[in-house]
């Protein structure tokens, strides 16, 4: 994989978006983010062909709306049962909306982007089940509390091999092989060689766990497969996050398109792929999902696009 | 004009086909490249256009299934992105086409008009949506957290001296709108308090200090006048236009719900600006004048606090307010500007002395 995009041209979207945002109040948002989206897309490649997103900012905004109708709605009925001296329940009642809402956005965030996504034209796809997800977040969340965060790394590999698995492209679909207890063993590592390293191992930890997350990952088409490997090093890794550091430092945060640009850089040429697959071969079989609520529901809640 | 050598992916499969491309009245003919058959053809309004390295992408639907590939080098290819670009007359397009040197200027005047517009409209609009009623129960509810809160750190309420305090608010006319509530903390604290919707909390560290019935009028009247003027509400409604317009400026969601939580905090902090405290200062002794209480109460209450110098710790009535020095000079000022006569309260003085 590459990336072709410039932190300068990428500076000037956000300067142009951040002017339209301005002019409209705001209102803007839905549509900054469709060109921000459309142009890393564009200049991320997969052997040498771009992706495309076809999100627009109409549907997003839409999406947008009614995301925050939902929240003003979980506010009122907390503000509500303040008013009627009920605060406790106000208080239960935003907690759990928030907790509901989370794979709920997760799961449309998913379908959203994913059929947003095309390259040779051919749309990517997600096709998780709504309740089998809230089921895997909330079993994953109350075995995460009972073992006081032991769990943890079981749950995030759960619900990453659950989504990652369902995500198709075309008539080939991605299968992801990662398991909780390698990834608990590699952050128990981690953590203690960086705590004796004060610091240092935490980029050959990046390392490992981007390492993890590639090398796991695989595309099939019946008896068909390309496999990723990643090809990041520790020192590059070093180097990517302290120079994006300083970047952000020196730059008062103004650099952060170069932050963006840099690390999708990185990312993107330190993925290969290999194995005997012909993408001539990759037909189009996902539908379009124009519902948008759930990816800015996603924003709004501030857990971004997680995988 | 017509080229070969392109390749057209129909969003059906990821095999393209070699066509031949035929542009003429805004519209782009696509042909069978070995039969010259007709394919489809796609109007420019609507393309778009993405190059990467030397390579050409021409996406030909909104949803970008449909496209061309122009190889390297390829004459048509320059020309078909301009074209595009001239049926899609976007003011994105428009302003991404100038340079850099003009669009940063530009949004940074904008930006700064957007705050100006901002925070003066959005407490403008407020004040008037939230109404009197309103602010009273949400000041209530606040008073009962906050004397909670103090409690809880170990503070006492004077009953006895909340009522005598009480009985000399109520000989003065503080307020029109707000039914101002008194209420005496036993704390070494010297601090008083406004808040929304006519509560005063008063310490009786600060009572202490002072000496005179009118220096007491002059600090329950720049407390009213923070209730009368509804300060709390409008330097809460200040933070959350910086919290919009946060979020505005960097395109980020998380930022409105932000302004929402931090809100809360403003409420809690009770600090007002320096303007709106010598805003309180002034109208607290026009509110002295119209009670017939002599206005040099407010330059006592002054010299009171500025005796406690700079000792450090608990003065947060001092820390956040402007310089003591130019507020007894304001307070010289008003009072030569309007001299009084007949200032002797002496039912203030009675009860004065039974606080004492």
């Amino acid at each position: 994989m590459a990336f072709y995009g410039k932190g300068s041209e990428y500076f000037k979207i956000q300067i142009v978006n951040t002017i339209l945002s301005i002019l409209t109040l705001g209102l803007y948002y839905p549509w900054a983010k469709e060109k921000s989206l459309k142009y890393l897309y564009s200049k991320s490649t997969f052997e040498d062909t771009p992706f495309v997103f076809s999100g627009t900012g109409k549907e997003m905004f839409k999406g947008f709306v009614k995301a925050l109708i939902i929240l003003v709605l979980l506010y009122g009925a907390f503000f509500y049962l303040n008013m009627i001296d009920h605060p406790v329940w106000g208080i239960l009642v935003i907690y759990a909306g928030v907790l509901v809402l989370m794979p709920l956005s997760i799961h449309g965030s998913y379908r959203y982007r994913m059929a947003k996504t095309s390259w040779k034209g051919i749309r990517f796809g997600y096709t998780g089940n709504r309740n089998q997800l809230i089921g895997l977040f909330f079993k994953g969340l109350l075995f995460t509390l009972l073992t006081f965060g032991f769990y943890g790394a079981w749950f995030v590999m759960n619900l990453r091999r659950y989504l990652l698995s369902n995500i198709k492209v075309g008539n080939a679909r991605f299968v992801y092989t990662g398991s909780g207890g390698d990834y608990f063993v590699l952050n128990l590592k981690g953590y203690f060689l960086s705590l004796i390293t004060l610091g240092i191992y935490s980029f050959w930890w990046q390392k490992e766990l981007f390492e993890y997350f590639v090398n796991n990952l695989r595309l099939e088409q019946d008896e068909d497969a390309v496999f990723f490997r990643s090809t990041a090093t520790g020192g590059g890794f070093a180097g990517l996050m302290i120079i994006n550091v300083l970047i952000l430092i020196f730059t008062f945060g103004l650099g952060y398109s170069w932050v963006v640009t840099r690390t999708l850089n990185f990312v993107m040429n330190n993925i290969e792929a290999s194995g005997y697959y012909s993408f001539e071969s990759l037909q189009q079989a996902q539908d379009d999902y124009r519902d948008a609520t759930a990816d800015d529901m996603a924003d709004i809640l501030d857990f971004g696009f997680v995988i | 004009m017509e080229q070969e050598n392109v390749l057209y992916f129909d969003g059906n499969s990821a095999r393209p086909l070699q066509v031949r491309v035929l542009l003429f009245n805004d519209s782009i003919d696509i042909l069978n490249g070995e039969e010259d058959q007709f394919i489809q053809s796609f109007p420019l309004k609507g393309a778009t256009h993405n190059q990467v390295g030397f390579t050409h992408y021409l996406y030909l639907d909104s949803k970008g299934l449909q496209y061309l590939q122009f190889p390297e080098g390829h004459q048509l290819a320059t020309t078909i992105s301009k074209q595009v670009a001239d049926a899609n007359p976007h003011l994105w397009q428009k302003l991404m086409g100038q340079k850099l040197v003009l669009l940063v200027p530009f949004m940074l005047l904008l930006g700064a008009g957007l705050y100006l517009l901002m925070v003066t409209l959005v407490p403008f609009l407020g004040t008037r949506i939230i109404s009197v009623d309103h602010e009273i129960k949400m000041g209530e509810k606040l008073r009962q957290i906050m004397i909670q809160e103090e409690l809880a750190l170990g503070a006492r309420m004077d009953t006895a001296g909340t009522l005598q305090l009480q009985a000399f608010a109520d000989q003065l006319k503080l307020s029109k709108q707000y039914p101002i509530k008194l209420t005496l903390m036993k704390s070494k604290t010297v601090n008083a308090y406004a808040l929304p919707g006519g509560n005063i909390v008063v310490y009786t560290g600060i009572l202490d200090k002072i000496k005179t019935p009118e220096a007491l009028a002059a600090l329950l009247a720049h407390e009213s006048t923070h209730v009368n003027e509804r300060h709390s509400l409008r330097s809460m409604l200040r933070s959350a236009a910086n919290g919009i317009l946060i979020s505005v400026l960097f395109s980020d969601a998380t930022g409105i719900s932000g302004a929402l939580v931090s809100n809360a905090e403003a409420l809690n902090g009770l600090r007002y600006s320096r303007s709106l405290e010598t805003e309180a200062d002034e109208k607290g002794m026009d509110l002295l004048v119209s009670n017939s209480v002599n206005v040099d109460g407010m330059r006592q209450l002054m010299k009171a606090l500025q005796e406690l110098g700079d000792m450090p710790g608990s003065l947060s009535f001092i820390s956040t307010h402007p310089l003591t020095k130019e507020r007894i000079r304001n307070a010289e000022r008003y009072i030569k500007m309007h001299p009084q006569q007949g200032t002797e309260r002496e039912d203030l003085q009675e009860i004065f002395d039974r606080l004492k």
